[in-house]
């Protein structure tokens, strides 16, 4: 590794996070149409942090940008502004080998099992196409073996080597999906929405095969899913987005148990959940939806739709501000809701 | 609600032309709805739970036919009436809301033309009557400035309103059937819930009784007062949902509601079901459930269990149901 390009930004005293994300923006260019260019501010001064084994989870509805900032960390997207730092380098200031080097630590595992597989590769091949860009990792006449080691580990057979994508079931694909992730030994890997294409039974075989891994391989995921139940189950901290920008974050009991931001403490009533007792919850049910990420409103994004809104969330945008008492758990709202009150 | 089903499934099957031969979809699957009642069909992909309901509005692919059973319709069986006399009946009678609003609506028609046809066929109002009644529905089911947008086309409404669109034009003729078909699966958790909401509401207006498709549980638990799961083609447990999830007297359900992360601490492992649901090719003898099953013996591998009572109004399609009544 070489000198870091910026120096870091963690405060003195404190380790130096595994990933950290400071202010990132992201702006796209879209056509539309007669009316002619518009831009799209997918992030909007984005903060986040990943420590060392960790699990974040990252919960918003379509088009809040949670695809985006994984791109982003997967260094697929450069931010406009804004720093990503990987153990206090900048990878977008890395070059050639050191980029390559960088490249094998964060890995991907993606929402459909069935599309992300290359159907004319085995298994084999699919585990080990990632060897052939990172040469040094893995000798050649080592990674037969490798490979049984992977499947074994995500929990196929060794003698699945030699199947195709389409002999095996969509937990099994899913699998796969994850060796392949595995088999550059990541610290990072980027789960988006692993489990949402997979039935329930099979669902719970996948969850419980990433904390395994987890807690044999130290990995750390940041674990993207709109499926609140999935996220309070694997999570140690959750970020919440909406339209562009991180509205609350926390330890995620604490952010489920007492959220601050009104579209958190919506989202969370707005979830059916699986209580039998028969007693209707007190529902808060939004208006309307996630407004254009086009035309985002002035101020506070979340104020169209916002029980509490006032004038003075249309003209400033509240900032990420942490709770009283709880230092790690902070919401961006002027009106923050208070202990245990959702409405 | 103690007055006769007002729809009836009775012993329904359903087959599948395949490549590979003809495979049973849907076997001897029955049950029954009553007016303002809600019934859930709770199963995984692939267990025929869409399969029945698209046998039920006689919509099913053609690939697929009926292969036996009655869809009794206030007493009428729908199945042994002519295309034309069914569509006299079922057309107003029942009617369906699917999952994905964008390929159910007609790109290329006006939302006001399309919600005005269940008038101008059905009830044979005029040209302007319709239209007035489209603006009517449009305005029941929360489309803001319905008047202004009865002449856009679906691809200029959002997907919460695309549904709501779908609901209305289900709901049109206050159908005595309403199914829905995976309704808020495509939607953000926020608008899903407007949309149950919507259909809570509109079910009680008009005393609909309400077939509700769903693979997620918690969806069931708070919609729904009756429960059918389904696995692999059959039904293998009813009965009234706080009943069937407190105390589920099949393996099935049971390992179902262990799979559910949300009462489970951080981290700690999931009960899971092993293995993935059968191939309809490749169905297991006996009860169909038994490879995953753990508590099958010998006799699963022989004798299909039927569906029993196993407690006041509930079934359950297990040998060994009994084994499952404590703790």
């Amino acid at each position: 590794m070489t000198e870091p390009a910026t120096p870091t930004l963690a405060p003195r005293g404190t380790s130096v996070p595994l990933l950290d994300v400071t202010g990132v923006t992201k702006t796209f260019h879209v056509a539309r149409g007669a009316s002619g260019r518009h831009r799209l501010r997918a992030l909007d001064g984005v903060d986040l942090r990943l420590e060392r084994g960790e699990t974040l989870g990252l919960v918003g509805e379509s088009g809040c940008g949670k695809s985006t900032l994984a791109r982003v960390l997967l260094m697929l997207e450069r931010p406009d502004q804004g720093h990503v730092r990987f153990e206090g380098t900048d990878p977008f200031a890395l070059r050639g080998k050191e980029l390559l080097r960088w490249r094998r630590r964060v890995q991907m595992v993606f929402q459909d099992p069935f599309a992300s597989l290359n159907a004319r590769l085995c298994a084999e091949d699919i585990i080990g196409e990632p060897w052939r860009t990172h040469r040094d990792l893995v000798p050649a006449k080592e990674r037969g073996r490798r490979v049984a080691e992977l499947l074994e580990m995500v929990g196929l057979r060794a003698s699945d080597a030699r199947r195709y994508p389409q002999e095996f079931s969509g937990g099994q694909r899913q699998r796969l999906g994850i060796a392949r992730a595995l088999a550059l030994r990541p610290d990072v890997i980027v789960c988006d929405e692993p489990v949402s294409a997979l039935d329930l039974s099979v669902q719970a075989q996948v969850l419980n095969l990433l904390t395994d891994l987890q807690a044999r391989l130290g990995v750390s995921y940041v674990f993207i899913s709109h499926d609140l139940s999935v996220v309070r189950h694997v999570a140690d901290r959750v970020s919440v987005m909406y339209l562009g920008k991180i509205v609350e974050t926390g330890p995620t009991a604490q952010v489920f148990d007492r959220p601050r931001h009104p579209y958190t403490a919506a989202l969370m009533s707005a979830a059916p959940v699986l209580d039998v007792s028969g007693a209707r919850r007190e529902r808060i049910l939004l208006q309307g939806e996630v407004p254009s990420p086009l035309d985002p409103p002035s101020g506070c994004r979340f104020r169209t739709r916002c029980w509490k809104a006032q004038d003075v969330c249309a003209q400033e945008a509240p900032p990420l501000e942490p709770s009283p008492g709880e230092p790690a758990h902070a919401a961006a709202c002027h009106f923050p809701l208070q202990e245990a009150a959702t409405r | 609600m103690n007055e006769s089903p007002v729809l009836e499934v009775d012993r329904l099957a359903v087959d599948i032309r395949t490549p590979a031969g003809t495979v049973r979809a849907v076997r001897e699957v029955s049950f029954a709805v009553r007016s303002g009642e809600t019934l859930a069909l709770l199963g995984e992909s692939g267990c025929g739970k869409s399969m029945t309901a698209q046998a039920i509005v006689g919509l099913l692919d053609p690939v697929a036919h009926v292969a036996g059973g009655a869809v009794r319709l206030e007493g009428t069986d729908l199945l042994a009436l002519p295309p034309a006399q069914r569509r006299k009946l079922a057309g107003p009678g029942l009617s369906i809301v699917f999952q994905d609003a964008l390929t159910a609506l007609n790109p290329v028609q006006t939302v006001g033309a399309q919600l005005a046809e269940p008038f101008r066929i059905h009830q044979r109002l005029s040209r302007r009557a319709a239209r007035e009644k489209a603006v009517e529905l449009m305005e029941r089911v929360g489309i803001p400035e319905p008047r202004a947008r009865v002449n856009a086309y679906p691809h200029q409404f959002s997907g919460g309103m695309r549904q709501r669109l779908l609901i209305a034009l289900a709901v049109a003729l206050h159908p005595k059937v309403l199914l829905a078909d995976e309704p808020t699966t495509a939607l953000d958790v926020t608008v899903q819930a407007q949309i149950m909401e919507l259909l809570r509401e509109l079910r009680t207006e008009q005393q609909t009784a309400l077939i509700l498709i769903t693979h997620d549980l918690a969806v069931v638990a708070e919609q729904a007062d009756h429960v059918a799961v389904m696995y692999a083609g059959g039904i293998v447990e009813t009965g009234r949902v706080a009943d069937v999830f407190s105390r589920p007297r099949h393996p099935y359900t049971r390992g179902l509601l262990d799979s559910v992360p949300a009462e489970v601490a951080r981290g700690a492992t999931l009960k899971s079901i092993p293995g993935s649901p059968p191939d309809l090719h490749s169905v297991p003898s006996g009860c169909a459930f038994r490879a995953r099953c753990p508590m099958a013996r010998d006799v699963c591998a022989q004798e299909r269990p039927m569906l029993v009572e196993s407690g006041p109004g509930r079934t359950s399609a297990c040998h060994y149901w009994r084994e499952l009544t404590d703790d």
